[in-house]
């Protein structure tokens, strides 16, 4: 008798044991449980690992992540999106609709600051991220084996692509930026505001311009200028542009921005957004998008293969693809959200064609392109 | 009776720090050498290759960073001695009015990290700067294509990392200058000599060992310095070896490899300094200056000439404190930031920046971290010079080199190598606050034990020796003797560590995570990725929380270092 029930309780605790492995947390269990009592027998077998979760798709999915999330209590998130508005604004948003779970950011200034972080954590096996947001530098991400593939009902709206789901779903595109010529009104008269890249060789510009060293920014201008000049006419343009003594920063596209409105440079190369978020403050700037082609990167959103915090991982991966979460707080904030029923038009961008970076791109070019830089504009 | 002899009981705790130092030490410097000769370090397909050492090479051939890094280690170092030691002159060893003003300036300040003079500066020196942009409205360079004042170049680094060093050379020669044996000066009086040719005939030549040690240290800092290169010689193309260290790891994907073979290259440069610096130290070693006898520093007097040295000092406040502090604040509360421009007043920076869970946590992390690191340091520290200065003449060189050789790592590249060591070493330590206090112990101990060794040798064998004949214990003697008299050297050398742990970055920038965030390397982050207004911002508070800090902690560690004497 005392045997039988020995032999259950150790049988019991086996089973336990298993089963406190294979979730990711114990509190899923009692998710799961309500979730099935309260909207009865899902679809889908029930979710019982963090792979099965994130592709769970069922109708009580938000309401199992919910629950989870409130339990963790917060998620991590690792970007490249700039702080001011974005991050506060989508952190702000995801609050007001899943108040009591703490968005704690870290913000990288590139993505190769990201890119960086990242793969040195998970080699020290270092799991502290939950959602990550790079801007390209998915594949060199996910060559560390950190990635998950996630799906989402909000994926559905998603084409799969270059721009779009990554075909092994480990991401999906939520924005994209394109690049222009920004400069400071109070220093640049109208008659020297440049028309194509080749005016940039102009002595006028000699010194009076500055870039970041990202890839999103001074690879992206390399590598699109080889692409559509053609290798030898485009390497002799870069040549040219890099004797124009351009200043070229370790710091990210809005920073620079904010450089130029300050007077320390006269023009940059960066980013639309940042400089309509600057313009609209009333800072002295102008952009112009050079030529016919304006070149463009991609924002991903991704998952590690172990977050800490599954649920809210999932949770805020969800809010920042879904059109009522954060793709509607991009829009609102001149950004060029993904979603394909979101599509905004930037009015300076009309009839020009864009040279997208894509994460393919970047993975095949972002060496060649460094040390290009290096060699012509850095020396 | 025991098996243990009284004589190897007696040296448990010296065996015991050696183990702890070689065990801090190792690691790095065996993950430092192996990844310089692989390609893919870190990675799964690393494989053994001479690339990165060919690599270094045909830039050193360029000339390039390491001759800028040697012009400006060079020249920093002697402005940060210039400043510093003129300050210290004036503070010790005059009747300046107001003097103890210099004790606040330079106090107050060393803790301040470079990155905020470095920001701050540029804001008034760069080419949209308010004194640039001021100077071409005075003398009407206004439609020139050039500023009358150029940053980004190696005399606006030297400038930058000059002031932002002077405070340390202020310290360590603050020391030599107030104990100082005042009977030559005397004679020198005596014999109808003025003042000034006093200092520079007399004082000067006594002094000269301790500011060639000083030199050779501030060198060594300033060769490791990261943030000004980054701030303001990057945009202007002037690169050192530093930053070519840390764009190494910012490769897509991270060049670990490459960074470490220009981290072993600026390894090599610091050993050389380090020979020169030991060459010159075992000279300084004769010169105990508190001896059985009586001492008292003397104070030169200055008729009229000490007011001048007043309007030197108010001239340090102005250039240390109210200019960088009066444009960040400035920047810090508009709403874009336009150079003259008034664009709104307001404090939503300081809101929104208080709001992020990193920013506070980052403030509290840095006391934290830097508390346990200088304790550490100046409990090993005090066992080491023990050890070093009673012992027998070959465990003192031991010793020694042991306990210097972290001066071999610049900051970045001991950064580097502790990335590399315990991101294959999967203890769990990595992105925690545990790498940073191992961190700050090996970059600092050689700091700590100046202090505490500085203190020891100080004390001559024949107080011991007359307490010994006395009949006390060496038990008495460590604790009645030896201890009243190290303490203040301690505690001094504590206060110091911490202070200079407190604004760390150069290690830290490569070891912190968004669990373990400090302070310096959150301003780089913040000035590289946000507004001016809102690195502004962050600049005033850290110069407002870090001088007010440095000046509490000062001003106990004196109170009761006067106690104790």
């Amino acid at each position: 008798m005392k045997g039988q029930r020995d032999a259950i309780r150790v049988n019991r605790e086996r089973v336990e044991r298993r089963m406190t492995k294979q979730l990711t947390v114990a509190s899923m269990a009692l998710a799961m449980t309500v979730a099935a009592f309260t909207s009865g027998a899902s679809a889908q077998g029930r979710p019982t690992t963090f792979e099965e979760l994130a592709k769970y798709k069922g109708p009580d999915r938000e309401q199992i992540l919910v629950e989870g999330a409130k339990k963790e209590g917060k998620v991590t998130w690792y970007t490249t999106f700039v702080l001011q508005p974005l991050v506060e604004e989508i952190v702000k948003g995801f609050n007001q609709k899943y108040p009591g779970i703490k968005v704690e950011f870290f913000r990288a200034s590139t993505d190769n600051d990201l890119a960086q972080r990242i793969i040195s954590e998970f080699t020290a096996r270092r799991y502290d991220v939950d959602v990550i947001t790079p801007s390209g530098s998915g594949p060199v991400i996910a060559e560390s084996g950190v990635l998950a593939s996630w799906d989402s009902p909000h994926l559905a709206d998603y084409p799969v692509g270059e721009t779009g789901r990554e075909p092994n779903g480990r991401w999906v595109t939520i924005t994209q930026y394109a690049r222009a010529f920004g400069y400071n009104t109070r220093n640049v008269k109208p008659e020297n505001v440049p028309k194509t890249w080749d005016d940039l060789l102009k002595p006028h510009w000699k010194g009076k311009m500055v870039m970041s060293n990202a890839v999103t920014v001074a690879g992206m201008i390399i590598g699109g200028t080889l692409d559509t000049m053609g290798e030898q006419r485009g390497m002799e343009y870069l040549k040219a542009l890099g004797r124009q003594d351009m200043a070229i920063v370790a710091i990210g596209t809005a920073a620079t921005v904010d450089q130029v409105a300050a007077g320390q440079y006269d023009a940059c190369i960066c980013a639309v957004h940042t400089l309509d978020i600057l313009k609209a403050k009333g800072a002295p700037l102008g952009y112009v998008v050079l030529g016919d082609t304006y070149f463009q990167s991609t924002q991903e959103t991704m998952l590690p293969k172990n977050p800490r915090n599954p649920h809210a991982a999932l949770l805020l991966t969800d809010f920042l693809i879904s059109a009522d979460g954060a793709q509607k707080i991009m829009l609102d904030n001149k950004y060029l959200p993904q979603h394909p029923k979101l599509t905004a038009n930037h009015p300076a961008l009309t009839g020009k064609k864009p040279w997208v970076l894509t994460p393919a791109r970047s993975l095949a070019g972002a060496a060649k392109w460094d040390r290009i830089l290096k060699e012509e504009f850095i020396r | 009776m025991t098996p243990i002899s009284a004589a190897a009981l007696a040296r448990l705790p010296l065996y015991s720090v050696l183990l702890l130092l070689i065990l801090l030490i190792g690691p790095p410097l065996v993950s430092l050498v192996v990844s310089s000769f692989q390609t893919g370090a870190l990675t799964p397909r690393a494989e053994w290759s001479m690339a990165n050492y060919v690599a270094v090479l045909e830039d050193i051939e360029r000339g390039g960073p390491v001759f800028n890094s040697i012009v400006f280690a060079l020249g920093s170092s002697v402005a940060a001695l210039l400043l510093g030691g003129l300050l210290a002159f004036i503070v010790e060893r005059t009747n300046t009015p107001f003097r103890g003003l210099g004790y606040f300036v330079a106090i107050g300040v060393v803790a301040i990290p470079a990155a905020v003079y470095a920001i701050a500066w540029t804001l008034l020196l760069g080419r949209g700067g308010l004194i640039n942009l001021a100077l071409a409205d005075i003398f009407g360079f206004f439609d020139l294509p050039f500023s009358p004042i150029r940053i980004n170049s190696l005399t606006g680094m030297i400038f930058v990392e000059g002031l932002a060093y002077m405070p340390l050379a202020f310290l360590l020669l603050s020391g030599p200058i107030r104990s100082m044996d005042r009977s030559l000066e005397e004679a020198a009086l005596v014999a109808g000599a003025r003042p000034f040719q006093v200092a520079r005939r007399i004082s000067t030549p006594l002094l000269l060992p301790s500011i060639i040690a000083v030199l050779l240290l501030t060198i060594t800092r300033a060769l490791e310095a990261y943030a000004v290169p980054a701030i303001i010689g990057m945009p202007g193309r002037v690169l050192v070896m530093t930053t070519e260290v840390y764009f190494s790891t910012q490769r897509l994907p991270p060049q670990y490899g490459l960074a470490s073979a220009y981290g072993m290259v600026l390894v090599l440069l610091v050993i050389g300094l380090l020979y020169l610096y030991t060459t010159v130290t075992s000279q300084t070693r004769r010169f105990a200056t508190v001896t059985g006898k009586g001492f008292e520093t003397s104070i030169i007097q200055f008729g009229w000439q000490r007011w001048i040295f007043f309007g030197i000092i108010v001239l340090y406040l102005i250039v240390m404190v109210v200019l960088p502090l009066l444009i960040l604040g400035w920047a810090s509360v508009m709403r874009f930031y336009a150079g003259p421009t008034f664009t709104d007043l307001g404090f939503g920076q300081y809101r929104s920046l208080l709001n992020y869970p990193i920013v506070v946590r980052a403030f509290t992390n840095s006391v934290i971290v830097a508390a346990l690191s200088a304790t550490a340091i100046m409990a090993i520290s005090v066992v080491v010079s023990w050890y070093s200065v009673r012992g027998a003449p070959h465990l003192r060189r031991v010793l020694d080199i042991v306990v210097t050789f972290p001066l071999v790592f610049p900051g970045i590249v001991l950064g580097l190598a502790l990335l590399q060591t315990y991101v294959q070493i999967p203890i769990g330590i990595y992105g925690t606050q545990v790498i940073l206090v191992i961190a700050y112990v090996t970059r600092f101990i050689p700091w700590g034990y100046r202090y505490s060794h500085a203190g020891m040798i100080q004390i001559h064998p024949e107080l011991e020796e007359a307490a010994l004949l006395s009949r006390a214990s060496r038990f008495q003697v460590g604790l009645r003797i030896i201890a009243p008299l190290i303490i203040v050297h301690l505690i001094a050398g504590w206060t110091y560590v911490f202070l200079i742990s407190a604004r760390e970055l150069e290690t830290s920038v490569l070891l912190v995570s968004s669990r373990s965030p400090v302070i310096a390397p959150l301003l780089i982050d913040i000035y590289s990725s946000g507004s001016i207004p809102q690195v502004s911002a962050f600049a005033t508070l850290i110069f407002l929380t870090f001088g007010t800090l440095a000046i509490v902690v000062y001003a106990v560690g004196r109170r009761y270092g006067i106690q104790m004497r």
